[in-house]
């Protein structure tokens, strides 16, 4: 449906919000198209073919799915086809390069020592203690990048730290390529088979995050790395020569299976993020210092819950006066704005007023977002593509 | 090895301990503990059984004296204990909602078969964790099983863990305090899947030294 504006044009009117005009919408997508060109600039014009195409593909991606939030008010929809293709194009990417450097996922002790392991953002709370405690960092990757391995500790730390500055626990939603992947399996059905899920158990991941740094600091081994990350799967993992191998192989395979596919597939929730991943604590604190927010306006919510069923990280409770209130798990994906049909949830800059409807702190926030996506998640698109282009053509 | 350096061993690897039993702890503390007094209580409680599994321990290493050393280091016995005393946390972990009664929790079956506990089951729990977590194989149980060993006699060797026990034990300490956080339902929920997953790790260690391996090293 379309409405007419005090000026005249024409604006999309949707249940979830209120899309802007085709020109208003080209030109809010336009600063993004050009940090997009200023980030695969070198690909573009310097690059190989395969790496041209790839930079041009990211490009028109991009800017295309900014376009959609521009043009139909809404994030979550669109968000989720970038966050997806990020998911699964990172393994892909990830493990073409394996293949092509060890021709295997496996990874030997002997290369672990040599510090050939790519550092991820997961294994960050367990290095911060005994870091402290003993000036260790407990990773067998390299503390800064090498040429042939540009994923190193500082690197991630760096990229994560930034992030979460901007996003909080954005980052989980707009950044983590692992959530992509479990969101790419949750989005399969139109409806969840299970539908009741305790709330409690969105504190298991503080139980996973207390033991592993405590098991971490005292070990002095990344001890979700070396025994409970699923994502193992997808990435790479020891090489299985003993019995210690062969168990920790078949507890990422099994946690995989379990949190990433099957669980997101019947119950449409990221149940790997909501319920174990031992980073989404820390990034949940980061809400607290993080300016933008989620808001529910009392006046205008209805009770009906259709924001707590499209919330995929169960972060929306009922208070005592039956409104909906978003919580510290909030990953900023704007679902439960684009569900409400009274458009009583909004994204806010804390401190403000919430004023319905004002899509001021929305822009400001995709605007936050889409720079860091372009950067971090793009570049990671643009590598993948480039692999894939090579590896088909 | 002499037998006061028992104290000087379970002081130095009394942070190894804690991975293992200070989580374990705490949960029950966090979990059962409503003020500081109750939580020193159990405490008291959970470390006395934990003393009976060192007793053990002592019984063991005086054995293992008499024999030479010919005794295997992890005894199906002790794999077993690990294997009970995982499965319990994890149905203790998973069955017991937050605010609700005793009744789903796995003490209640002890009530089963000891019906005049009454409310004495918390207590009774707490003493059979304890002494399950002190049977438990942890690396400096193995520098102890050896230095009681070579005290000689029974008496000596029952010496020797005691001082072990009181050196692991102040690492201890600080938990009455971590269990008086029971008051907020969420920190008492987390600490149950600490149950949960220290459960799965009993099981999976018990597992594997039933089959001859070694948790962390295949």
């Amino acid at each position: 449906m379309a409405e007419k504006t005090m000026l005249g044009k024409s604006r999309i009117q949707t249940p979830h919000g209120q899309g802007k005009s085709w020109v208003a919408s080209l030109l809010w997508t336009l600063p993004v198209v050009i940090w997009a060109l200023l980030m695969f600039s070198k690909g573009l014009f310097h690059g190989s073919l395969a790496e041209r195409v790839a930079a041009i593909m990211t490009i028109a991606f991009l800017a295309g799915v900014f376009f959609w939030m521009m043009r139909s008010g809404e994030t979550y929809r669109p968000r989720r086809i970038f966050f997806v293709a990020l998911g699964f194009l990172f393994p892909f990417g990830f493990i073409s390069g394996l293949i092509a450097q060890r021709g295997t996922m496996s990874i030997s002790l002997e290369q672990m020592i040599l510090g050939n392991t790519p550092f991820c953002h997961l294994a960050l709370p367990m290095m911060a203690l005994p870091a402290v405690l003993s000036k260790t960092i407990i990773f067998p990757g390299s503390i800064l990048p090498k040429l042939e391995n540009p994923r190193a500790f500082a690197t991630m730390l760096a990229l994560w730290f930034g992030a979460t500055l901007i996003l909080g626990r954005g980052w989980c939603g707009w950044g983590c390529f692992f959530g992509g992947i479990e969101e790419g399996f949750a989005s399969f059905r139109r409806k969840p088979l299970i539908q009741k899920i305790s709330s409690h158990w969105t504190l298991l991941p503080w139980a996973v995050l207390l033991l592993v740094v405590v098991g971490s600091a005292i070990s002095l081994v990344p001890f979700y790395c070396a025994w409970l990350c699923p994502f193992k799967t997808v990435t790479e993992f020891p090489a299985v020569t003993s019995t210690k191998t062969a168990v920790q192989f078949g507890i990422f395979t099994t946690l995989f299976a379990a949190l990433v596919v099957v669980l997101p597939f019947l119950t449409k929730k990221r149940t790997q993020c909501a319920f174990f991943c031992p980073l989404g604590p820390v990034q949940s604190l980061s809400n607290k210092i993080n300016i933008f927010e989620l808001k529910s306006d009392p006046e205008r919510c209805v009770s009906c819950g259709l924001c707590e069923k499209a919330c995929p990280l169960l972060a929306i409770k009922r208070d005592d006066d039956g409104v909906r209130q978003v919580n510290m798990y909030c990953c900023r994906c704007g679902a439960c704005a684009d569900a409400c049909p009274k458009k009583a949830i909004h994204f806010r800059i804390k401190g403000t007023p919430l004023i319905v409807p004002s899509s001021a702190p929305r822009m400001m926030f995709l605007y936050a977002t889409w720079i860091f996506a372009t950067m971090f998640g793009g570049s990671i698109i643009a590598a993948s593509l480039v692999k894939m282009i090579g590896h088909f053509f | 090895m002499d037998i006061e350096t028992g104290f000087l061993l379970g002081l130095a690897s009394g942070g190894a301990c804690l991975v293992t039993c200070g989580p374990l702890a705490a949960a029950f503390l966090t979990a059962e503990g409503a003020n500081l007094k109750q939580c020193i209580a159990l405490l008291t409680i959970f470390l006395s059984g934990r003393f009976l599994g060192y007793c053990g321990w002592a019984v063991l290493a005086w054995l293992l004296g008499r024999a030479i050393f010919q005794v295997p280091s992890g005894s199906t016995a002790f794999s077993f204990a690990g294997l009970v005393l995982g499965a319990w946390l994890i149905y203790y972990g998973i069955s017991k909602p937050v605010d609700h009664s005793h009744k789903s929790c796995p003490g209640s079956i002890l009530k089963s078969f000891s019906p005049g506990l009454g409310n004495y089951q918390v207590l009774f729990r707490g003493g059979i964790w304890g002494f399950l977590s002190g049977l438990q194989v942890c690396p400096p149980f193995f520098a102890a099983i050896i230095g009681a060993a070579r005290t000689g006699g029974l008496g000596g060797s029952l010496l020797f863990f005691f001082l072990f026990y009181l050196g692991t034990g102040i690492w201890f300490l600080p938990f009455p305090f971590v269990g008086t956080l029971g008051r907020f339902r969420q920190v008492a929920q987390v600490a149950r899947f600490c149950a949960l997953l220290l459960g799965a790790y009993y099981i999976y260690s018990g597992l594997i030294t039933l089959t001859g391996g070694s948790p962390f090293h295949g």
